[in-house]
């Protein structure tokens, strides 16, 4: 935000990013300055006002729903298709006239170069390409094959940049992540996810897949996938959830017809049902990147329900309270449970 | 603001050096202003998305005219209003009967879906929006250009084609035009959302 300055005029007051960011997305920080600027230039609230009123009315005479990212995907997939279809057209109309030898000669000879060169490329740059989420942030990350993932708070994605659909499709994963996998009937390429000791290969299919703590934890909603870890292997269907501890090399628990919980974090809200306080605590620090800190550590035994919104903790923090029936002070990032 | 049009210099950079993920992330961002911007000077919505496709497969197949760009925004937009206009004049010399009928089906969506999304803009900006209707495409997509994309008077003097100058005045008169409007309406119920802010 610039220092304080005389608008003159109602187009140089309206095309100002600082005010439209006031009107459009009002803050603690640019609320105050504008209030400022009125109270220093009372001869300017009528041009404010006026300002005002014309940004919000172009916003909503303008503005449009955004589009859904996977809407926005299958837009992308069509057009990678439609320009490889037209680009063998074009090439196919040439081969029925005339054929140039010499003009053929020379640009075959740049394309070997300009091949080698792409390869030459490809390898020079890295060749990881990494999603990651800060803590209270989540992101959906559309793969090349219009997989989604939707990656929760504190988690890492990595891709390979050179990532072929028809061959093999791997990603490396550290936290939590939820998967809608497209199925590729044609080529039938799998899709694996290596999350610590655990690869999870699957077709197609949606998935919960939580690599934090001593558990790596896979839930599956649809679909069909085959799980390895260690020496273990086994196949899941929907419904399905299961626990593998890298400590001692096996799966650790296993739970059939399981519900949404595992993976309602991707709707925005936290729900744990009828597990310790401490787990609970566990996935909250998880999520806002805080700790708690437990005066009567009994407490952290008991059983409970809850449903938590993730992105707010000042809402999430008085649920929380009547949960528990104990006061919660927050001190920073410290949260002191009495 | 500046973060963001640093990230898209970035994205810009790494497509042209054909990172493939970079060109889909710069269709998605592009993806949504681009079809408002269309659809400001009173196109279609169907029709803008048609052309959206056929501007980005161009750019996949001709990565030699992608190399030369340097401002997005300036190229992209140019291009979108470039293209509609010729297939706006396609689609008159046609005169094809399905595809008008196509047209209108989509037109009368969009004013439904308009309706239903905007209960705020009924209540409150309706007069605004009268007013805006009236403008001419050309002085509604002047608008929309310098206060929702907040585009600078020599990017869009590069969108248009025409002098610096030329812009500066058409925004004017489409001002004046919403302006006469705007100072009748002091007791509008948008004045109370002033309060609100406060």
């Amino acid at each position: 935000m610039g220092k304080q300055y005389q608008p003159n005029s109602l187009e140089e007051l309206a095309a100002d990013p600082a005010f439209q960011a006031w009107v459009l997305n009002p803050t603690p920080d640019n609320r105050a300055y504008w209030l400022d600027f009125l109270d220093k230039h009372p001869e300017k609230a009528d041009l404010v006002e006026e300002a005002k009123n014309l940004i919000l009315g172009i916003h909503h005479y303008f503005g449009k729903e955004p589009t859904d990212p996977h809407q926005l995907a299958a837009y992308y997939e069509e057009i990678s298709q439609r320009s490889e279809q037209t680009l063998s057209q074009q090439s196919s109309s040439l081969r029925l006239q005339r054929i140039p030898y010499r003009q053929l000669a020379v640009a075959s000879i740049v394309l070997l170069l300009a091949t080698a060169l792409g390869w030459w490329w490809t390898n020079q740059s890295d060749s990881i390409h990494t999603y990651s989420t800060a803590y209270g942030e989540w992101q959906t990350v559309i793969l090349p094959d219009s997989s989604r993932v939707k990656l929760n708070a504190n988690s890492e994605l990595s891709i390979s940049r050179n990532w072929k659909e028809e061959s093999n499709r791997t990603v490396w994963l550290t936290g939590e992540a939820y998967f809608e996998i497209l199925r590729k009937p044609t080529s039938g390429a799998t899709f694996t996810v290596i999350a610590d000791e655990v690869s999870v290969e699957v077709l197609g299919t949606s998935f919960n897949v939580n690599s934090r703590g001593e558990k790596t934890e896979v839930f599956l909603e649809e679909g069909k996938i085959r799980l390895a870890a260690g020496n273990e292997e086994t196949f899941m269907v929907p419904g399905d959830f299961i626990a593998y501890s890298a400590d001692i090399n096996q799966f650790v628990e296993k739970r059939q017809h399981a519900t949404k919980p595992y993976s309602s974090w991707k709707d925005g809200v936290l729900v744990v049902q009828e597990s310790p306080i401490r787990e609970i605590f566990n996935k909250i620090e998880d999520i806002y990147g805080i700790e708690f800190q437990v005066k009567d550590s009994s407490v952290l035994e008991t059983t409970t329900t809850v449903r938590l919104p993730m992105d707010k903790l000042e809402i999430a923090l008085p649920i929380l309270e009547k949960t528990l029936g104990r006061k919660i002070q927050q001190k920073e990032k410290r949260l002191i449970v009495q | 603001m500046l973060k963001h049009s640093l990230h898209i210099a970035q994205l810009l950079a790494k497509a042209q050096k054909g990172d493939q993920l970079a060109f889909q992330e710069i269709y998605e961002l592009y993806y949504d202003r681009l079809l408002r911007f269309g659809c400001s000077m009173g196109n279609s919505h169907g029709m803008v998305h048609d052309v959206i496709q056929e501007l980005f497969i161009r750019l996949l197949q001709q990565p030699n005219r992608f190399l030369t760009i340097t401002n997005l925004d300036t190229y992209l937009f140019k291009c979108l209003r470039r293209n509609l206009g010729s297939s706006l004049q396609r689609a008159r010399k046609k005169r094809n009967q399905a595809y008008k009928h196509r047209e209108r089906q989509q037109i009368e969506m969009s004013v439904e879906t308009r309706l239903i999304h905007s209960e705020y803009r009924k209540a409150q900006s309706a007069w605004l929006s009268t007013q805006l209707d009236l403008l001419t495409p050309h002085q509604k997509e002047s608008i929309y250009l310098r206060f929702y994309e907040n585009l600078s008077y020599d990017e869009m003097a590069e969108i248009f084609s025409v002098s610096n100058q030329v812009v500066r005045n058409s925004v004017f008169r489409a001002l004046k035009k919403l302006r006469k409007n705007i100072s009748k309406q002091k007791t509008h119920p948008l004045s109370g959302l002033y309060g609100l802010f406060l």
